[in-house]
């Protein structure tokens, strides 16, 4: 038996609400109106479907052995870079070990599922080795388009396994695939461009998700309304009730989320499925459907070990974590879709060396420090020298990975002069859980909202852009500890 | 109860690492009370350790008498209730923001 | 067992600029004018320097690599001339590179110069650098000085237990006292004193550091030409001699970034220097023999945590000194006597030169009566570069016989 054992969303902390949106740019195109309801998250500056589907990674791997993790997989339409594997700098930041497959998967919204095809298909073939597929996206819509108002930012991650930690048991798929091109982004391009509306509704959504439908449960002997539990994405209220009458009665379709996170392309279906495995129950048949170029449509059973799994990983705690974004401008600067004036200061060249990145590429990708094996002293960035001075030995060195351990906060400051596009720079001395201490950035959070102490966990984020070259550089930053949603 | 002292609307006040002034002083009416407030703009034009600039709003406290006397400076002097209550801070710092967008800190004394 | 250079070197002469924001002048016209000046004071010629020490932090932009922007720009005699770089204490660097030059007997002149040019950047504040090196620009936050300097305050605060609007007003205080003082000194960048209400009315700049709270930069240039006691006797028969009696340089291990033992609510170089200075210097009782100090008020916390550092308060004891006056001009133990980098200004190279500067005259009676300094016995500077757990401390201390 293979199928998905674990499973982990995240959803960025600000949310701009839509009405907010059209009071800024609803003089210019007042039919956008129409998609005003609710609000979107959005990414902050310092994140993108890479730290996004590492955030979900980390919720879907809490307590899993990192060294049990055989492959990554990683799904986006919008990955940062056309050569150099994203999943690379997922598996690192997720602790995963040099010796693992890694892919990405990428060009349509249904990458999310083809990605967790994938993995299913690895698991069999390899007596249920372990595979994370993590997911994010972070699409843009020019100003004033259906796009900016209907798309939101997001990650989700799902571990797949074998045997006893399988918590919904794979039981088939059926794939449509079509050069239907409904949305559309060129190699060059930033901004979405689509189709009319009436066609990629009754076209696209409201034909190619039941036929996928159809054809799985023909493949597998099924009737739609056998299952219990059923995730697609579809931001059409039109289609969407046509889709759901394929399900007879009861509670069965999965809440798209439109109204809080907006549609999160290939990471969607996914980022459904984990809030819809938040209320699992042992038994049920579950039924999940992706849309993009075509359906991938799969079909899971719950198992019994589902309940060990409900500890306030998933999408909830996320969702609840919001705070308001105050402005329609930070949200276009943030995005870079207006750029600001950061000073002379700001033109400072940051070139990134590869050769030193390479050589620091634990401590930088997974926040690997180190243990003194002398005295049991912990440090961060690793050194071959022990930080403890009644200690400092060398070369007694062994690395500890930090990415998940959390800290505490020793001191703190929130800065009005660092140069940051979310001013004032909130950053502070933080004390690992376990020992060491180094100085972090902090994300998510003001100054009013921590204090000496608070427990903090760490978010692998954006740490700068250097534009000259158009490389995004990460790292690790902390950010106040997120409760649980019980 | 203590005393505020008037600066000069729009005059520097200068140290090493910058400069602020008082752009404007207003009131607002709280709870049966009228809470002094000054608009306020700043640079750290000569910071040894970088360069921003800031819209600040001082909050002094809650005006008893307005403009008593004035100084040897010839600065006016006005008796106030500085605001002490968190929540009363709360709130007025929140009623202060949603009329001045823009601005990243409402202090006081 | 090396006991230090106590009485081995003395100051034959001492020159600064005024400092501020020098449009006008380049490092190489700053440093003409420090250097004329001293050698004035010492009654010498160029001729007659045997080794120089230049002391500058911030080098790419006017001064390059290596000593011979020195050596060319002041046209020396073909003599050693090395540059010395050590965050704020490089001007204290070079002092010491000149002075231990003396005290080992390889010279009998020597001139520490040091400068900072910082006006031509294009923008406010020190240039962006990778301070602490290429790894850091990857795994080190994205911080500014203050933000680092205002940890103190947080940490001072909560291992104290002492409330923050306490913690203010002390620090707002150590700003007054500057303004103060520096409104009295000629050659200070600022000559402005503020009131309290003016101090404490400036926007937060980093929790809980507001913009009074922080120094500036500023262009200028001191330069030092020591010599041995016998010399100096023989060249100004008739001057007191003011003599080296410590100078001590403390740099971070590591320990307080990276290990979980150090309180980050003081400077533990500072201490480290602190206590081998006293040392050296022979002195017991820090708080009764030093007579006037010059430190690194690079922000008012500093000052404040300084006192402690330094054996002069007791541990918690900083805030009620410095607001019982224990620190100002007329006060007991007088602080920045000449308005500190508050007001004097920092340019960071001759910084600490700046501050052996205002020792050498206080001791030779040369300012005005209202900001003298009564018979003073010891002298101390401090420089602190860097920033607070990863830092070069400083301490030099001076007396006359």
């Amino acid at each position: 038996m293979v199928g998905i054992s674990s499973y982990g969303g995240y959803v960025p902390r600000y949310r701009l609400n839509r009405m907010m949106v059209f009071g800024s740019m609803g003089w210019l195109n007042p039919v956008i109106i129409t998609n005003a309801r609710g609000e979107k998250a959005v990414a902050n500056f310092d994140e993108d479907s890479i730290t996004m589907s590492v955030a979900a990674g980390m919720d879907c791997l809490k307590g899993v052995d990192r060294d049990s993790i055989e492959a990554v997989y990683f799904a986006t339409t919008t990955a940062p870079f056309k050569e150099r594997q994203s999943a690379n700098l997922v598996a690192g930041a997720l602790g995963a070990r040099d010796e693992i497959r890694s892919a990405d998967f990428t060009g349509s919204l249904k990458s999310g599922t083809s990605a967790l095809l994938s993995a299913l298909e690895f698991a069999a073939a390899n007596n249920g080795a372990k595979a994370v597929v993590c997911a994010g996206d972070c699409r843009l819509g020019k100003m004033a388009s259906t796009q900016e108002m209907v798309f939101g930012d997001a990650g989700a991650a799902l571990l797949v396994g074998g045997d006893d930690d399988v918590i919904a048991e794979y039981k088939g798929s059926f794939s449509v695939s079509h050069d239907f091109v409904d949305h559309l982004r060129g190699a060059n391009t930033k901004y979405d461009r689509m189709w009319e509306e009436r066609w990629i509704r009754d076209v696209g959504y409201a034909s190619f998700i039941p036929q996928a439908i159809q054809g799985l449960c023909d493949k597998y002997a099924l009737n739609a309304a056998d299952f219990d539990k059923v995730v697609y994405p579809c931001y059409y209220g039109g289609a969407r009730k046509k889709i759901n009458g394929m399900f007879g009665e009861g509670d069965k379709v999965q809440d798209d989320m439109q109204a809080t996170v907006g549609d999160s392309g290939a990471a969607h279906p996914l980022l459904m499925l984990s809030a819809a495995l938040e209320t699992a129950q042992p038994g049920q048949k579950l039924l999940l459907v992706s849309y993009g170029s075509g359906c991938d449509a799969m079909w899971f059973e719950v198992t019994d070990a589902i309940s060990k799994a409900q500890d306030g990983r998933g999408v909830s705690r996320w969702l609840a974590r919001r705070a308001d974004l105050d402005n329609y401008q930070k949200y276009l600067v943030w995005r870079g879709m207006a750029p600001p004036e950061l000073g002379i200061r700001g033109e400072t060249d940051k070139e990134t060396r590869w050769s030193l990145i390479w050589r620091d590429h634990k401590a930088i990708l997974g926040l690997v420090g180190e243990k003194c094996k002398a005295c049991g002293a912990q440090q961060f960035p690793p050194g071959r020298v022990c930080a403890n001075p009644e200690c400092g030995v060398m070369d007694e060195m062994e690395p500890v990975y930090l990415a998940d351990k959390g800290g505490k906060i020793f001191t703190y400051t929130a800065d009005m002069l660092a140069a940051s596009l979310s001013p004032p720079a909130v950053y502070g001395t933080v004390s690992f859980n376990g020992g060491g201490r180094t100085v972090m950035d902090f994300a998510d959070c003001a100054v009013d909202d921590i204090a000496v102490g608070d427990p903090l966990d760490f978010s692998f984020r954006l740490k700068f852009y250097d534009p000259k070259r158009d490389i995004p550089n990460y790292f690790w930053k902390a950010i106040p500890a997120v409760e649980e949603v019980k | 109860m203590a005393e505020y002292v008037h600066q000069q609307i729009g005059e520097e006040i200068r140290s090493m690492a910058g400069y602020y002034m008082v752009l404007e002083e207003r009131v607002l009416e709280y709870k049966g009370r009228t809470v002094l407030h000054l608009i306020e703009a700043a640079a750290a034009d000569t910071s040894c350790c970088g360069g921003a600039g800031l819209g600040f709003i001082m909050v002094p406290g809650y005006i008893n008498a307005l403009r008593t006397c004035q100084n040897e400076e010839g600065l006016w002097l006005s008796d106030v209730d500085p605001i002490k209550d968190e929540e009363e801070r709360r709130e007025i710092t929140a009623l202060i923001k949603a009329g001045n967008p823009g601005f990243q800190q409402v202090n006081f004394t | 067992m090396a006991t230090g250079i106590r009485d081995k070197v003395c100051i034959l002469g001492m020159g600064c600029t005024k400092f501020g924001e020098r449009w006008d002048m380049s490092a190489g016209d700053l440093m003409v004018d420090a250097l004329r000046d001293a050698l004035e004071d010492a009654g010498l010629e160029k001729k007659d320097l045997q080794a120089a020490w230049l002391g500058v932090h911030i080098d790419e932009i006017n001064i390059g690599k290596g000593g011979t922007y020195a050596g060319m720009n002041l046209h020396l005699p073909l003599i050693p001339v090395t540059r010395v770089e050590n965050f704020c204490a490089s001007g204290t660097e070079a002092f010491r590179g000149a002075a231990y030059g003396v005290a080992s007997g390889a010279y009998d002149i020597a001139l520490a110069i040091g400068v900072e040019k910082l006006k031509d950047t294009g923008y406010g504040g020190l240039p962006d650098s990778p301070a602490f090196g290429q790894q850091m620009i990857f795994l080190g936050p994205n911080a500014t000085a203050p933000g680092l300097f205002a940890q103190l305050a947080t940490a001072y605060a909560a291992k104290f237990n002492i409330p923050m609007e306490r913690v203010k007003e002390a620090i707002t205080h150590v700003s007054w006292k500057s303004h103060q003082n520096g409104a009295k000194n000629p050659r200070a960048h600022l000559r402005k004193a503020v009131s309290k209400e003016q101090i404490m009315g400036s926007p937060m700049v980093a929790y809980p550091l507001g913009l009074f709270d922080c120094c500036g930069v500023s262009d200028g240039s001191a330069a030092a030409i020591v010599t041995t006691p016998e010399i100096a006797k023989k060249l100004k028969p008739n001057n007191p001699l003011v003599k080296v009696k410590a100078l001590q340089i403390s740099v971070s291990s590591g320990e307080e970034a990276m290990y979980d033992k150090w309180d980050g609510a003081g400077v533990l170089t500072t201490q480290t220097a602190a206590r081998k200075a006293y040392e050296e210097a022979g002195i017991k009782d820090p708080r009764k023999e030093i007579s006037m100090m010059e430190v690194h008020d690079c922000f008012s916390i500093t000052e404040l945590v300084t006192m402690e550092d330094l054996g002069i308060s007791p541990p918690g004891g900083a805030p009620d000194d410095i607001l019982n006056g224990f620190f100002d001009l007329d006060g007991q133990l007088p602080c920045q006597p000449d308005g500190g980098l508050k007001c004097f200004g920092h340019p960071i190279g001759a910084s600490g030169l700046r501050m052996i500067f205002e020792m050498y005259n206080q001791f030779l009676g040369r300012w005005p009566e209202d900001r003298a300094v009564k018979n003073p016995k010891f002298g101390l500077t401090h420089n602190l570069g860097g920033i607070p757990n990863g830092n070069v401390a400083s301490i030099a201390i001076f007396g006359v016989d």
